[in-house]
Parts: structure tokens; sequence; C-alpha cells
């Protein structure tokens, strides 16, 4: 059984029709990309999967539930964590806050525990500080962690939505454009970060990306959306071959 | 079947003043996304300013000439203090997020009634306010209509007319829909934000006057604080309507003006809580209002 | 002896003798009854305005109606107390009354609470602007509602209420408000509430229910607020609607953001001083409001971390990253200075 699928979805806003018919199944351990011009729908689709909008049309399944009728909290509780196209840190909180935030599914402790100061809530506390710094250190990011997280560079930033999505423990990771706005050094480290991230946790990775040297490197399987349909999918390779993703690339005479 | 007309004509003029105040709040709400909370206050000096405009014209008497004079004036002075409030207040703000502007509005209404509270030129005590305008009544059909209610039903439509005419003819208009789309894009088109902004409030505190001018004629007592409840209203009957949307404003304000009065003519202190109740309904199944668009924010 | 040592800090110290010393100044003579009372007063104007921050600065909503909270724990502990203390034939200075106060705190505490989980559930999904008229709507609600009540006295008030409230309790709620706010600030629950002001969509994608947690935040401040109000009636002695008015919500709102909204501490010195200073600038009475207002304007435009400015007394453990960050930043200079000699 995938632990993704996503059958018919389709959602319009109004009069537009933003995603048609998207159908996805996600193996456990894959590393699938989302590509596609600016405005095709990719987002949108991100969004529906992660519950944050919910479809008009068609059923998203994790591990066999469905999500149609889910808040993004519950959804993310099903073991679903995104970062964002539009880095969404808690700015004025600490690194180590960001990422303890996400750790909270971890926490069993209730209110009374927690403004009274028990035993239980102390010693959760305790485990949840070490656990955020040992998931910063893996990242080489343990000596910011005091920092507010708006003060990071640009760089640092995104690297750290990604250790915070990794905070909430999930079975698949939805990354919305983790290289945007990066240069080739930049986009190294990255493809790195990725690469570390599938090494070390058992994880299903979902990618949105604009630069396709780094999907066609890293990316199993490769979908692309064009105007909210989905003009083509397969291998890297024969993706790269696609003349109609050529043409919705580069429009007409662009694979001459 | 007269007590029923003259219960509507009693919600119209309860309404219309409601509209017109709304009106206000939905300009300035659509164009820089805060409720300024001190918008009825500035109908609350329009009351007083125009009855010290009038008192310093007292040696003329009260032909027609000098109530337009007062009118006129009064929705200039206020319509600068409104400009220079916006300036000094919530400029600074602009960029921060919303909350700071409330409190900044709730200091800025704190402000306006407490300083002419305190200086012996206004004072605590309610006032009489002067009839500007005839005490006539007529009768049609067993109806009474007072001519004040005439007056306020047909100011307020006109100047409702106009503000429609005004967002959708004009040059001005058009800018300041443009701005309350999308600042920095009007920035980039040439609109000077910052002047469309400072004449929003402008426009928006004039018509607060005139409500002030209107109310108080039917009300004749006015003291500093009596822009509180007519506020909340006025601000319930925007968010009825659809914020930022003008036709909308007008829709909300009649309908809670017609809803109050009936309420009041059942029981007069279940009204006041009524408009709260409605305003939990409406924000719970229709957030957006009745006339509005549901803004989506980009995830 | 290690433990014992954790345990008498030199805070806890102090506590006690700030205590001890304002109870001896008190009979001696030296704090007259009057500024005795207004510094209990301010005591329980800490209480409200850490109750506020819970709301406005620790999760980032709006809420005006701080005073509709007060009013239910002035009015219900009031109740319960003139009711009962006849019954039970004692009088204000006996032992057992303590007890029934406490009772009736509590009790007037839990239904506030519950007047704010009622408004909190439908409408915490409202943007922030519309939560602020809704919230001040419903403390003129309850201010409406309880003129009508003939009970407890109408639009008159309640009077004769036994003043069960002393120098004692004042001390220990507050205390006990700072150490159950800062507990709960540290906590998953602060952090997500906090979570939720900073960037509420991601906070949700991070596993955070919005909702429930803005519930959490808005039924605790009731709560402290209801006993705040509970220890209000029975420092007064008489009640009425008109001294949970918009007017007390909107000092509540200059008192934390003139401290600091967000912190603790803030908080405090915000319900500390803008109570104790009107009494020293007795000639201004009549313009209290307007310097309010002034003071509030100036803060939120050219101050917006009020007096606290964000950093939060090294005694509650709460780390706030204006502090922490001038320490790293001090660091990083150092270790530049240090390389810079070096390569000269």
């Amino acid at each position: 059984m995938s632990i993704l699928e996503a059958r018919g979805v389709g959602i319009t806003f109004g009069g537009l029709r933003a995603v048609h018919d998207f159908n996805l199944s996600l193996e456990k351990g894959e590393l699938t990309a989302i590509i596609g011009p600016n405005g095709a729908g990719k987002t949108t689709t991100f969004n529906m999967l992660s519950g944050i909008y919910k479809p008009t049309e068609g059923n998203i399944l994790i591990n066999g539930q469905s999500i149609l009728k889910c808040h993004p909290h519950e959804v993310s509780s099903l073991g679903v964590a995104r970062t964002f196209q539009n880095i969404r840190l808690f700015t004025k909180l600490s690194v180590l806050d960001n990422v303890k935030v996400a750790m909270k599914g971890k926490t069993t402790y209730g209110f009374f525990d927690a403004i009274l100061r028990t035993r239980k809530c102390k010693n959760e506390e305790k485990m949840i500080e070490e656990k955020s710094h040992e998931l910063l250190a893996l990242f080489n990011m343990d000596d910011v962690s005091e920092l507010q997280a708006g003060n990071l560079p640009y760089g640092e930033q995104r690297k750290l939505e990604i250790v915070r999505a990794l905070a909430a423990d999930p079975q698949i990771l939805f990354l919305d454009e983790p290289a945007a706005g990066m240069n080739e050094v930049e986009i190294e480290e990255v493809m790195e970060v990725i690469a570390d991230v599938r090494k070390k946790f058992d994880i299903t990775v979902l990618l949105i990306e604009h630069h396709m040297s780094m999907v066609m490197k890293i990316a199993e399987h490769i979908k692309v959306l064009d105007f909210g349909e989905t003009i083509a999918e397969g291998k890297p390779e024969e993706i790269q071959a696609n003349p109609q993703v050529i043409e919705a690339y580069l429009g007409k005479g662009g694979s001459s | 079947m007269v007590k029923a007309i003259q219960l509507i004509v009693y919600g119209l003029q309860v309404g219309s003043i409601y509209a017109l105040l709304a009106t206000g709040y939905t300009l300035v709400y659509g164009i820089i996304k805060m409720i300024n909370l001190a918008h009825a206050d500035f109908m609350m000096l329009g009351a007083f300013v125009s009855l010290f405009v009038y008192t310093a014209l007292s040696g003329f008497g009260s032909p027609w000439w000098v109530v337009a004079v007062v009118i006129v004036a009064t929705m200039i002075i206020v319509a600068l203090l409104g400009g220079l409030v916006e300036r000094i207040a919530y400029k600074p703000l602009r960029n921060r997020p919303t909350l700071s502007s409330l409190v900044a509005a709730v200091g800025v209404s704190m402000f306006i009634q407490n300083f002419l509270r305190c200086i012996p030129v206004v004072g605590p005590v309610p006032r009489a306010y002067p009839s500007l305008f005839t005490s006539a009544n007529i009768t049609i059909g067993g109806v009474t209509i007072s001519a004040i209610q005439i007056v306020v039903i047909g100011v307020s439509f006109v100047l409702m007319l106009a503000m429609q005419l005004l967002v959708s003819k004009t040059s001005i208009g058009k800018q300041m829909i443009a701005a309350s789309c999308d600042k920095d894009g009007s920035a980039l088109m040439g609109i000077n934000v910052n002047r469309v902004i400072s004449i929003t409030f402008c426009i928006g505190s004039a018509l607060a006057a005139i409500c002030g001018i209107l109310y108080s004629s039917v009300y004749p007592s006015i003291h500093v604080y009596m822009a509180a409840t007519i506020g909340n209203k006025a601000f319930i009957s925007a968010v009825l309507g659809g914020i930022g949307n003008t036709k909308g404003a007008v829709l909300g304000g009649l309908m809670l003006g017609m809803v109050e009065v009936l309420l009041q003519s059942f029981n007069s202190s279940v009204s006041y809580g009524a408009s709260f109740v409605i305003m939990i309904i409406i924000l719970l199944y229709k957030p957006a209002g009745l006339l509005g668009t549901a803004e989506t924010e980009k995830v | 002896m290690k433990n014992m040592k954790k345990v008498i800090r030199k805070e806890y110290i102090c506590f006690i003798a700030i205590y001890f010393l304002i109870l001896l100044l008190n009979s001696q003579g030296i704090i007259n009854n009057y500024l005795f009372q207004v510094i209990m007063l301010a005591g329980i104007n800490i209480i409200m305005t850490l109750s506020l921050n819970l709301v406005n600065g620790i999760t980032g909503l709006f809420s005006l109606g701080q005073a509709g909270f007060m009013a239910i724990g002035a009015y219900i502990s009031a109740i319960i107390t003139t009711q009962l203390l006849p019954v039970l034939g004692l009088r204000a200075s006996d032992a057992l009354s303590a007890v029934l106060f406490l009772f009736a705190m509590i009790i007037g505490g839990i239904i506030a609470a519950f007047g704010g989980f009622l408004i909190a559930r439908p409408t915490l999904k409202v943007k922030g602007d519309y939560l602020a008229i809704i919230t001040l709507g419903f403390g003129e609600l309850i201010r409406s509602v309880i003129r009508l009540i003939e009970f407890v006295g109408g639009p008159r008030g309640m009077i004769n209420i036994p003043k069960l409230t002393n120098f004692t309790w004042i001390f220990v709620v507050v205390l006990l408000a700072v150490y159950t706010s800062r507990n709960f600030i540290t906590s998953t629950y602060g952090r997500s509430c906090l979570a939720i002001r900073e960037n509420e969509i991601a906070a949700e994608a991070m596993g955070t229910d919005a909702r429930k947690y803005k519930t959490i935040a808005f039924t605790y401040s009731a709560f402290i607020a209801g006993i705040a109000g509970a220890l209000f009636a029975h420092l007064l002695v008489f009640i009425s609607p008109d001294n949970f008015a918009y007017a007390k919500s909107s000092d509540f709102l200059v008192y934390l953001y003139t401290g600091g909204v967000g912190t603790i501490t803030g908080s405090v010195l915000g319900g500390f001083i803008m109570t104790i200073m009107p009494e020293f600038l007795r000639f201004m009475e009549d313009w209290r409001l307007v310097i309010y207002a002034l003071v509030l304007l100036y803060t939120i435009i050219f101050r917006p971390y009020g007096i606290a400015g964000n950093r939060e007394i090294k005694f509650l453990g709460i780390k706030t990253y204006a502090e922490t960050e001038g320490k790293l930043w001090k660091k990083i200079k150092q270790q530049c200075k240090k390389r810079g000699e070096e390569k000269a």
C-alpha cells in the first residue's frame, strides 16, 4: 500500500480550475518531484495534500485513510510535515523553540501538569530539549540554537524549516521550493541536506522545485504540471526528452 | 399598519446613521486593513465642532445658509483633524502588524474622549444641541414623520450615493480601490499611496462628522462619551454587509437599524445585545459579510 | 545541603522580605491605609494584566473584554460569600471565612473561565480585529446583563460584601499568577501559543491545533481575571456594573502595553507602575486618562516593547532573545577581535 495516494484530485477557486485530475501514488522511501512553470498549481496541490485547502474533487489517502475532512494539524499528526514556498518560520522565537514546537507530538503532559510544573512535565521538557539539540546538531545548527530564527541568513532559514519539519517525526516530507533564491553553491548544500535526510531518516520526500539541475539529479519520479493538468510523468531522462514538457517551459519551437 | 410604517421610518432613520458611519469604517478598513476604533469619536467631534461653529455664528439666527455653513465648516475641520490623527498616530504603524494599529486606535479614542472631557470648553457635562433643522412634522395617512427624520434619511442617502459615485467614477476613487487591493502595486503604478490614505481618512472623518450633526439633531444632548455604542453598532453594520464594501456598509447599516427598532418595540434591553449576537452569527457562518468576498490567504 | 541551597534562593528571600516590609511599614503608619489599599489594587491590576498578557501577548490575539471576566468573578464570589457567611454564622475575621473566601474565589474563577470558553470556541477562527470588537461586546453584554439582575443590586451595585481580601491574599495570588504564567509560557502550551502568534499556518502545519490552544489561553486568562475580580470585590466591599465597563478593559490594555506586551516582567511593571503613578500625580487626577492615552500612543509608536523591552528578569527562567542575542553578539565580536589580533 502506498503511503500517500491522490486520486483524481482537483480544486476550483470560483471560476478558476486551479488543479484538475491530479493522481499520485507515493511509495515509502521514494523522492518524487513535481515541476512545472509558475502558476501550474504545484503549491496548490501541496496545500491540498497537507490539508490546508479542501479539494473540490477527488480523494487523498494517507496510509489508506482519507484526509478530506481533516484540519492541517490533523494531517500533520498522520505523518506529514512540510516546508513553505515563502519561509514560514516563527521569526521571533529562537531556533531551538522553532524545533521544539514541532516536537509537541512527543509530549503527553496535560494543562495542569504544565502550569504546576510537575515532575512529568519537567522530565518531558528535558527530553524535548535534548532531542531538539540532537536534531539541530545533526545539521550543524546547534551553535545557533539561541538565535532568533528571523536573524539567520537566508540559506540557514531554509535549512531550519527542513529541520523543523523533521522534528515532527514525519513519514512524508513535503519540500516546497527548498532551493528558491539560491546560487549553485547553496543548491549543492541543499541537495546534500536532502540526501542526508534520506539517509538518516527513513522518509518519503515530495518535492517542488524550479532548479532543473537539482531535480534531475535527485528525483526518482517526476510529475509535470501545467495549468493544473498533469502533462507528463516518469523518470528524469524521460521527462527531459518529453516535447510537451519542453513546450510548457520554453514555448513552441523551444525544442528546436 | 400605521405602526408598521412608523417603525419602518424610524428604522430607516436609525439605520441611515449606522450606514453612513459604517461607510466611513469600511472605506478606511478597505485601504489600510485596520479597524479605526476611534472613528466614532470623530462623530462626537462633529457634534461638538458644529455646536461651536453654530454658536460662533449665533448672531445670524438660523436661516438655511447658516446651517449650510455650519455643516460645511464642520466637515472641513473634522476632515482635517482626521488627517492629522492619521499622520501622527497611524502612519508610523503602517508597516507593523495590524494589532499595533488597533492599540493605537484605542489610544486615540481614549485621548479624544478624555481630552475633550478635561478642557473647560467642552467638559464632562452633556450639552444641548441647537435645532438646526425645523422641528415640523408631516402627517401622511396617520403616519407622523418628523422633518428631522426626513433630513437624516435624505442627507444620508445623498451622501451614500455620492460615495458610490466617488468610488466608482472619479479618479481618486479608483485610486482608493487600487490602493486597497495592493498598496505596493499601486505605488509602482504611480499612485501616491500616502496621499490616497490621508484623503480616505479625511473623507471618512467628514462622513463621521455629518453623522454627528444628524444624530445630534435627532437626540439633542451631546457629551464626550456619546459615540461609543453607536460606533460599535456601525462597525457591526460594516461587518454584516461585508467589510471593505461600501454598498455592503449601507445594506448592513439599514438592516441593523431595522432589526434594532423592531426588537426595541418588543423589549428595549434585548436590542443592545442583539447587535453583537448578529455579528457573531455572521462571523461564524459568512465571515465575509453579506456582500463581501472571502479573502484567501496565500499559503 | 545542595538541595536546600537551591530552594532558598535569594529571590525567594527577597519576596518574603518585601512582604514583611510592606506590612511593617503599614503597621507603623509610614504607608498609610490609603496607600496600602492602592498597593493592593496594584496587585489586582498586576493579576489582570498578566491575564491579558496570556491572550494579547503570548497568543497574539486582541481581547478588549477582560473586565467582563473580572465582573463575573467579582459578582459570583460576592454572591457566595454574602449568602453563605451569615448562614454559617461566620464573621469576616474568622479563620473559616478565609476558607470560604478561597472557595468563592475559585468558583468565581471557574465560572469566568466558562464564560471565556463559551466566547472562545465559536469566535476564535475569526480575524484579530474582529475578535477585539467581539470581546468588547462581550464585556458590555456582561455589564448589561448584570444591570438587569435585581438580586445583585442591578445598576445600583452590590453592597456589604465582606472585606475578606487582605495584603496576604493579594501577595500570594500575584506570586501564583506569575508562577503559573511562567510555567505556561515555558511549556508546550505556551510554545504552541507563541507559534500561533508568530505564524498560525506554519503552527498548524507542525501539528498545533490553533483553535484548541487559543481556547485554552483564553479560558485560562478568563480564570485568572475571575480570581482577580473576586479579590477586587472583597477589597472594595462595594461593586457596581460601572466598575467593569470598557474603560476598565482599556486600562488594562494601557498597563500591558506600556509595561511590555508579551513578557511577565512587563505585565507586572505595567500593572504596578501605572496604578501607583497616578497617586503621586494627584493634582492631575482629571487628566489621568489623557495621560494614559498619550503614554499608550507613545509606547506603541516609539517603544513597542514597552518598559520591559522584551526582556524578562533572570529569575523567571524565560529566555527571551533580546538578551541571549546580546550575549551571543558579544561573544562573536570578541572572537573576531581575537582573530584580528592573531592575524596582525
